[in-house]
């Protein structure tokens, strides 16, 4: 009788993580998954990293979310791009996000930082926060991010790198310091630590080209139940 | 008729436990992935209308332009008076890189800059030479911010004395902030969701500010009276 009780103990358990999402206070039922790939130079090519996991790339290298992308010039205003890949379990696929292009500081002192939010369609909330530093926004527009099943590659100009010297910002060449902040419980963030190796481990220019429109080369994953 | 009642007993029991391994399973799965009790998520997209709608409005006004307590406000630098352009281009022109704290001590607080709780320190300050002299320390600090979205939260102390910022007159403000003179640039809604703003405090040796993006004016000013303390 007792292995009976497990049983069903275990069943009832499977079932509810077995079951859509709406079972579970999800609307649709569907997840989404973000996968962002590197934002430097055109689609298809192969961008190169310049130090890998940090903060700062500063000679002490303290772990982060950042990852410093080349972007293919010896000078300034060279476009950046929000790129990524969009999955939804949802067969019927569709627009699944809206970017919103924002300026987090943009100032001759500091390091300028720009960010697109993600924000979910459904629901209208943001999921998503990836930032863009030693960048401007050259086209704040609003845009809409489609999903499928296979996963649809987004890939949008949203500005330019900068000659970001200041007084308050340590800059040592153009490239773009891709990374994030975390923005809702819901979310899911993974970055891939296996692919890119941390700053002090990987600090000079080359240290590793990546094709930037790759599912394999996601550097930063973020998912959610969509609706939640 | 036992083994009928045995046999009823044994499926009441599986059931009992099959429904209270479900509920604990959808509370454990509910409390990760966004618990049903916890307010909604904002609809960013309906509140950054709102802050768009007001930012357009205020497009319409000309730019604020000119000198408050020695620190320049424009737009851009191009708008600076010659003076602050030349010293700008003079100070970045050697080259800006990080250097240690102790290199920087001239800019460093007269005491420890101390936050709320609630604010955490996003990274390790960094201290920044240009062109081999000390030009600036740089802290920077989260909290959630407007709709739940962390704010992101920079002090910094720099020789700069001049500001590139978009606002207007109405909302450049003088306050007194812990006993000192600060130049207030607030947000344009309340909450501050997706918009940046300033506080800046005159310094013999440029300014010291806070600048902050998503941030409500109310933690604005939170983290301005502790900035104050610290450099008194």
């Amino acid at each position: 009788m007792k292995r009976l009780i497990a049983l069903a103990a275990i069943f009832g358990f499977s079932a509810a993580v077995a079951l859509p999402n709406n079972v579970l206070g999800s609307p649709t039922g569907y997840t989404i998954v973000a996968s962002l790939t590197p934002p430097t130079l055109s689609s298809g090519s192969s961008a190169n990293l310049n130090c890998g996991w940090h903060q700062e790339c500063d000679g002490t290298y303290p772990f982060g979310n950042g990852l410093d992308w080349e972007d293919g010039g010896t000078n300034y205003g060279n476009p950046w791009y929000f790129r990524g890949i969009f999955a939804t379990n949802n067969p019927a696929g569709g627009i699944v996000a809206t970017g919103v292009p924002l300026v987090n500081t943009q100032d001759p002192s500091l390091c300028d930082k720009m960010t697109v939010w993600i924000v979910e369609k459904f629901n209208g909330v943001l999921r998503a926060a990836p930032i863009y530093e030693h960048t401007n926004i050259t086209n704040s527009a609003q845009f809409s991010i489609a999903g499928s099943v296979l996963g649809t590659y987004t890939n949008r100009q949203i500005g330019t790198t900068i000659d970001d010297h200041g007084t308050n910002c340590p800059f040592d060449g153009s490239h773009v310091h891709e990374d994030h902040v975390s923005v809702n419980g819901s979310v899911t963030i993974s970055t891939d630590t296996s692919r890119y190796q941390t700053g002090a481990q990987c600090h000079n220019n080359h240290c590793g080209l990546f094709a930037n429109n790759s599912p394999t080369n996601w550097t930063r994953r973020f998912s959610w139940p969509e609706g939640s | 008729m036992r083994q009928k009642m045995r046999a009823v007993s044994i499926a009441a029991a599986c059931l009992v436990a099959a429904a209270a391994s479900f509920v604990m399973a959808e509370n454990i799965l509910g409390t990760a992935g966004g618990d049903a009790q916890q307010p909604p998520p904002p609809r960013v997209v309906d509140q950054l209308s709102t802050v768009t709608a007001e930012q357009t409005f205020e497009s319409q006004e000309p730019a604020y332009v000119g000198s408050i307590d020695g620190i320049f406000i424009a737009p851009t630098t191009a708008q600076w008076p010659s003076a602050d352009q030349a010293a700008n281009a003079t100070t970045v022109a050697g080259d800006c890189s990080a250097t240690t704290l102790s290199g920087a001590r001239a800019l460093a607080f007269s005491s420890d800059l101390t936050l709320p709780a609630s604010f955490k320190s996003a990274a390790p300050p960094v201290a920044t030479e240009c062109g081999g002299q000390p030009s600036g320390i740089t802290w920077e600090y989260s909290l959630t911010g407007a709709g739940g979205i962390p704010a992101d939260i920079i002090v910094a102390r720099s020789v700069s004395k001049a500001l590139a910022v978009r606002t207007t007159k109405d909302h450049v403000l003088v306050e007194t902030i812990g006993g000192r003179e600060a130049i207030v640039v607030a947000p344009t809604t309340p909450d501050g969701l997706g918009q940046t703003s300033e506080v800046v405090f005159p310094e013999s040796f440029g300014m010291t500010r806070v600048h902050a993006f998503n941030l409500s004016r109310d933690d604005l000013l939170v983290v301005a009276a502790a900035v104050s303390q610290a450099t008194q």
